[in-house]
């Protein structure tokens, strides 16, 4: 049941299974806390393809929808 | 001996660096002010230190600029004090544990301590200091709390003992912050409430705009406030009889006179009109200009700390991309509008050659300053509504045509957003008005010295009888093409100086609506004053600058012209 950060709803959980793309863009998302294993939610989404927000360790940060779609995730069910 | 304070962007390292040295740096709650470094003197009982505030910097494995310039300062630095974010520590940890490896003397500090114990965090920092290997302090950059213990162990600083393997990176992190950190409760605050809303899809447009009104509300009306009822009163009373007094003793006509007082209107001095160097030359940059720009730079310094900026880079994110720019370019244009030359620095944290340019060329285009703002307002208040709306329309309107002509045109690459946002802080108003005073210290430092060297340049080029030939070569231009009157020239010329200035000339033509809708216009396109030009030459390079200047005077002539026009037909 793998899905993209950019696909997950509103208010969703889910851990951060892998993440595509250059090794340059996983470095950069590491340094704000997205590294495979962590736990993200689901914040909101801007409209008219605006960022991203998601939350982790309690603090958001907000993500291109490029970058969004390359953070894959497994949903958690709680 | 040469000691580094290195840390995550935004860990309150500048802060601390003042705090450190009392030496004033400009801190501020979004990622990237400390790009270039600053050094300062650490003042311990016995010796003096060189204090370096090195670049945020995340990792020592460079994915920016920053940490490519902290990455070689690590190898120059004799002692390493390490900023960590308490209320951060697993992401902070990285770098700490990058840092240690390189071996050096190092010291570690909790900074934002007070927000630690606020969020219910208890951090074991014998615990840390045991894990580590080398001491660990507890700060509030703010309040000052643990500054001085903090000093007192920069002598222990020592090597670090931990060891371990690249890729158990992150599991020795974790395993550490379970040791240390316990977090008692964690109830979600009013701040992450309000963070929530003010980047909500819907709600936060509202927010944001609702902000920006009261933002500039507030400028508007108490830097008017200021202009008209302290500063204005000021001058009359105190500076006048001054002012009159050497105009008499000088005998009231005479090259001096003209120089030093300017034109008598009306047998009387008028600060606004006679454009002597101690009467509109201090008049302007004093009393019209200074009150906007503090208000102005207190707004924006109150959206900066309590960490708005970010926000709103995220709202305008898909309005910047049509332009070829993405969210996080609003700081350098909000910085610009209170002064060109720190908006045009500012545009350095983006990342592509791309957006350096398309930001730093609209911003010198389309972005009037505080100074010339305030010159142009006073110039309209005659023209009302349609004066107003005529010349801020056209230069929003002129941003948005220009951004999407360069996004399609410059090659290369505009990369999303990927931004931290830092929780929302109160401001410590201490430190806020410390950062507005800096900022209107760097105004004046900057402002006065070309705005008395404007009216001087002005006062003998009339003399000289310059400004009577170029306004001859150029009528044309001026006349034809604009609709000006051939006087209008000499604004143009000065505009290369200073353009608050420029403006302060066009006000004794007696200009209608529509010259003056064109001249305000004109004078904000045409060219960056020559402080701004300089900043763009160093950041973009004379290739670049030289496609920047011309699209200016290509826009300026087709803009002035244009809008000539149209202003006539619809019958202004
Ligand atoms: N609550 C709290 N805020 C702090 C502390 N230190 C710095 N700040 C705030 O955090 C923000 C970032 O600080 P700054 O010095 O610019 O961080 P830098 O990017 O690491 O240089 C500013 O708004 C500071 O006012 C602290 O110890 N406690």
């Amino acid at each position: 049941m793998e899905k993209t950060v950019l696909d997950m709803k509103n208010g969703e959980k889910a851990e951060v299974a892998a993440i595509e793309g250059g090794c340059m863009l996983g470095m950069r998302l590491e340094a704000l806390g997205i590294r495979s294993g962590k736990q993200v939610t689901r914040i909101s989404r801007q409209l008219l393809g605006g960022p991203v927000i998601v939350a982790i360790d309690g603090r958001q940060t907000a993500l291109g929808r490029g970058t969004a779609s390359k953070i894959r995730v497994v949903p958690l069910h709680c | 001996m040469r000691v580094l304070l290195m840390g995550n962007p935004n860990v309150g390292k500048s802060a601390l660096f003042s705090r450190l040295t009392g030496t004033h740096v400009v801190a501020a709650n979004y990622s990237g002010t400390t790009m270039e470094f600053t050094r300062g003197k650490l003042k311990l009982p016995g010796k003096t230190l060189e204090l370096i505030d090195v670049p945020g910097a995340n990792t020592l494995d460079p994915t920016n600029k920053a940490e490519e310039v902290a990455v070689k300062m690590v190898a120059e630095g004799d002692l390493i004090v390490n900023v960590v974010d308490a209320t951060n520590l697993e992401r902070n940890l990285k770098l700490t544990l990058q840092l240690l490896q390189t071996g050096k003397p190092m010291l570690v500090v909790l900074n934002m301590w007070d927000e630690a114990l606020e969020h219910g965090m208890d951090i074991d920092v014998a615990a840390l200091e045991q894990r580590l290997g080398v001491p660990v302090a507890t700060t509030c950059a703010l309040s000052g709390e643990g500054i001085k213990t903090l000093a007192g162990k920069i002598e222990q600083a020592r090597p670090g003992s931990v060891r371990f393997d690249d890729e158990d990176l992150w599991s020795v992190i974790g395993d550490i912050v379970e040791q240390v950190q316990k977090i008692r409760h964690r109830h979600p605050s009013v701040g992450q409430a309000l963070s929530h809303a003010t980047v909500h899809p819907v709600i936060g447009p509202f927010i944001g705009v609702l902000f920006l009104f009261l933002s500039f509300a507030f400028v508007a009306y108490v830097g008017d406030w200021l202009h008209e009822e302290v500063l204005e009163e000021l001058f009359e009373f105190i500076w006048l009889p001054v002012t009159e007094w050497i105009s008499a003793f000088l005998g009231g006509t005479g090259f001096m006179h003209s120089v030093l007082i300017g034109e008598l209107i009306e047998g009387e001095i008028d600060f606004e009109l006679s454009f002597g160097l101690l009467t509109t030359g201090l008049f302007i940059p004093i009393a019209v200009v200074l009150p906007f720009v503090f208000c102005f730079y207190f707004v924006l310094s109150v959206l900066e700390d309590v960490g708005y900026l970010p926000r709103l880079g995220v709202l305008v994110d898909t309005i910047m991309h049509r332009l070829g720019l993405h969210g996080l370019s609003i700081v350098p244009m909000m910085l610009g509008l209170g002064c060109n030359v720190p908006g045009a620095m500012a545009g350095r944290i983006l990342e592509t050659r791309k957006e350096r340019f398309i930001a730093m060329t609209l911003l010198s285009i389309c972005v009037p300053c505080m100074a010339q703002l305030a010159m142009v307002a006073g110039l309209l208040g005659p023209a009302g509504v349609v004066g107003f709306g005529g010349v801020f329309g056209t230069l929003f309107v002129l941003w948005i045509v220009l951004g999407v002509l360069m996004k399609r045109f410059i090659k290369g690459e505009t990369p999303e957003i990927l931004v931290d946002m830092p929780p929302y802080r109160l401001p410590y108003w201490k430190g806020l008005f410390k950062k507005v005073y800096m900022r209107m210290r760097g105004f004046i430092k900057e402002a006065l010295p070309y705005v008395l060297l404007g009216v001087l340049i002005v006062n003998f080029l009339y003399a000289l009888g310059v400004i009577q030939f170029i306004g001859h070569v150029f009528a044309p231009v001026v006349t034809t093409l604009f609709g000006l009157p051939q006087e209008a020239i000499g604004a143009l010329v000065v505009g290369f100086l200073r353009k608050d200035v420029a403006v302060g000339m066009l006000a004794p033509l007696g200009l209608n609506v529509r010259q003056l809708i064109v001249a305000s216009v004109v004078l904000v396109v045409y060219f960056p004053c020559v402080a701004t030009f300089v900043v763009l030459f160093k950041e973009l390079g004379i290739k670049d600058l030289f496609k920047a200047t011309l699209l200016m005077v290509v826009v300026a002539l087709l803009l002035g012209g244009g809008l000539n026009l149209l202003l006539r037909v619809v019958g202004l």
